[in-house]
């Protein structure tokens, strides 16, 4: 499954730009949102393998502390323009930093980085954990996360967690494709199926 | 990008085919069918009262991602695009959902032993597609009738509060049961591509595989109106209501 790249920036020219040189290098799910406050909120329940942002998106210096409830599974990369350098601070909470002016290969090199790397880590990660395994079985059988959570003695929060990290290893979404999955690999009996 | 080109009023009819033979259903939707010899967009368009520019965006919105003219789209009217998007509700229902039904009923019929794991890609689907209806024509019974009914009734406070009582229409329950199909249709792709065993006939599942992304093709185009039109449309009209208070 392509990994999933946010792209933010308010510019068309920069949106196609970067667009283009990531699709010469690998193949992404590109999402392109061009407003903090719903790269916020989308950040809050997707996963993503990396966020570009322009900084000419920020208004003002408050706008950045929004979006760093730092993931580590995200690449956050900037990109810059010196009319940015009133955001130089924030510069420092960013993984990669791409210049505007900088040679293609300095952009290249560093887009190369982050998603290829990514995709060794997305492959290498792909088997559940035990307990992730768990949590599919009752998943598909029906259980709710509070009632997950209690069989198991973890929180609703641990529950929410690993439902993430399986969902996003599994490549599905919904209960009903997880439901499949777990009969198809005989994690659960056909006949438990509510 | 030739392939990805504008599609124009002078463009003949066949060289669309010929460019993106996917969009044939699209045009099938206008009321257009094949046997367009030499003419034009614009001269096909003529003949069958269609209205040019709308048409021309429409196919180009589907031929070619990067264009969506979202201002202009904005500026049509209500009605044209509902009707436009009931003949895709249309399609689906009567074309594509039980096609893909019948390509799964013959994957499980060319399976010689063990069928289990089908059968339940079956139940999935079916539980799919009675949730996709449920959703197409909960849109057709409230809301296309709901926003249609706004254009045509007089600005008020208190006429806004009727019709919505009359159609009942929800943003919330919308977007969750499009959220839900979207996830569906996804997984079961994924299901087939990557953990279902191929215990059946190769040629089979390539026709439901490729059904499947053609249908995911058209539908993604399909709620994109919906949701970069249609509900901002939506919402504009209903505070033009509240603001003739």
């Amino acid at each position: 499954m392509a990994q999933p790249v946010i792209i933010s920036t308010p510019f068309y020219i920069v949106k196609r730009g970067i667009s283009a040189i990531i699709k010469d290098i690998e193949e992404v799910e590109l999402i392109f949102i061009d407003d903090i406050k719903e790269l916020n909120q989308y950040l809050e329940l997707n996963r993503v393998a990396a966020v570009i942002i322009d900084l000419s998106l920020l208004k003002n210096k408050q706008d950045t502390s929004l979006f760093f409830q730092l993931k580590d599974m995200t690449t956050y990369i900037s990109i810059n323009s010196d009319a940015d350098k009133q955001y130089l601070t924030h510069t420092k909470k960013f993984d990669y930093i791409i210049n505007s002016k900088g040679s293609k290969d300095k952009i290249f090199s560093v887009l190369e980085k982050t998603l290829k790397s990514k995709s060794k880590n997305n492959e290498a990660s792909s088997i559940l954990s035990e307990r992730e395994t768990e949590v599919l079985k009752l998943v598909a059988l029906g259980y709710t996360n509070q009632q997950i959570a209690e069989k198991l003695y973890i929180s609703k929060h641990t529950v929410i967690s690993h439902r993430k990290n399986l969902t996003s290893k599994l490549g599905i979404k919904t209960v009903s494709g997880l439901t499949v999955y777990a009969v198809l690999n005989n994690l659960i009996p056909k006949d438990q199926i509510q | 990008m030739s392939e990805l080109s504008i599609i124009t009023r002078q463009t003949k009819m066949a060289d669309v085919i010929h460019k993106n033979y996917l969009l044939l259903p699209v045009i099938n939707r206008f009321g257009i069918k094949l046997g367009f010899g030499d003419c034009t967009v614009e001269e096909i368009c003529s003949d069958a009262n269609i209205n040019l520019s709308f048409f021309l965006d429409i196919i180009n919105t589907y031929h070619n991602e990067q264009y969506f003219p979202k201002e202009k789209m904005q500026e049509y009217p209500v009605k044209l695009i509902v009707h436009y998007l009931k003949e895709t509700h249309n399609y689906y229902k009567h074309n594509i959902l039980p096609e893909i039904e019948n390509n799964i009923k013959r994957l499980i019929k060319s399976c010689p032993v063990d069928c289990d794991n089908l059968k339940l890609i079956e139940e999935f689907y079916k539980e799919y597609k009675d949730e996709l209806e449920y959703h197409l024509n909960n849109e057709e019974e409230r809301f296309f009738p709901y926003i249609i009914a706004l254009t045509e009734s007089r600005q008020s406070m208190q006429n806004l509060t009727e019709i919505r009582e009359k159609f009942n229409f929800s943003y919330e329950i919308h977007n969750n049961e499009h959220e839900n199909v979207v996830a569906k249709l996804f997984d079961l792709k994924n299901i087939l591509i990557k953990y279902l065993p191929p215990t059946y006939d190769q040629g089979l599942g390539n026709n439901l595989l490729s059904d499947l992304f053609i249908f995911e093709k058209d539908l993604n185009d399909h709620e994109r109106l919906e949701d970069v039109i249609l509900l901002p449309a939506l919402q504009k009209i209903e505070n033009q209501f509240r603001k003739q208070q």
